[in-house]
């Protein structure tokens, strides 16, 4: 049952990530996808992966993708 | 970046270092160890160079800083690999159960192998920005 709880926004946040015309808002709904799955590895009980999808997924991964955002266009055409 | 994402990251900054140190010094007792802990302590650099430009994470930590330490990291990670496997010929020792100073020896590889992979990403974010 709790899984099916975690796994909906899950859906909800991956679809929208895919398809926002803004890729600032695709890189924080990106961010949102993953503090929900190591939501999800927590209650799978393996914190191990759930810490380090939280520090790298979460964390690292977004600020190159601003990075990366900030060097290109923001706008998808 | 604007003003919100500066005060943020200002009074946000030391308390990402404490944990990601906490998590790397804490490898053989709880989940995580040295990649986590590393991962941690980088992307809060990465966060200050993002938030305040790359002149202010440089008065932190320069690039040339990072290339020698993770040099002088990787040697030593191969001298305590190869001191721990043929001069004391094993591994794990023999302490009092969950105390902190239960094993001392993968304590350090953990510490070093957490500088280690802190110096990498940070490098790795440095050179992005500077591209």
């Amino acid at each position: 049952m709790i899984l099916v709880l975690f796994s909906i926004p899950l859906i909800v946040f991956a679809l929208l990530t895919v398809y926002s015309k803004d890729l600032l808002f695709s890189v924080i709904f990106l961010a949102v996808v993953s503090m929900n799955l190591a939501l999800l590895f927590v209650f799978l009980q393996a914190p191990d992966i759930a810490i380090t999808e939280a520090a790298v997924n979460a964390g690292l991964t977004t600020l190159i993708y601003v990075i990366a955002i900030k060097k290109t266009r923001r706008h998808e055409e | 970046m604007d003003v919100i994402i500066r005060t943020i990251a200002k009074g946000i900054f030391p308390f990402i270092i404490l944990l990601g140190f906490f998590i790397i010094f804490h490898g053989h007792l709880t989940p995580g160890g040295s990649f986590p802990g590393g991962a941690i302590v980088a992307s809060g650099f990465a966060l200050i160079a993002v938030a305040f430009g790359i002149k202010r994470a440089e008065m932190l930590v320069r690039e040339k800083t990072l290339r020698i330490m993770e040099g002088i990291v990787a040697m030593i990670i191969v001298i305590l690999l190869l001191y721990e496997s043929f001069i004391r010929e094993y591994i794990v020792s023999e302490g009092e159960m969950f105390g902190f100073w239960s094993a001392p020896e993968i304590l350090s590889l953990n510490v070093v192998g957490g500088i280690m992979v802190m110096c990498a990403l940070t490098l790795i974010v440095f050179l992005m920005i500077k591209e």
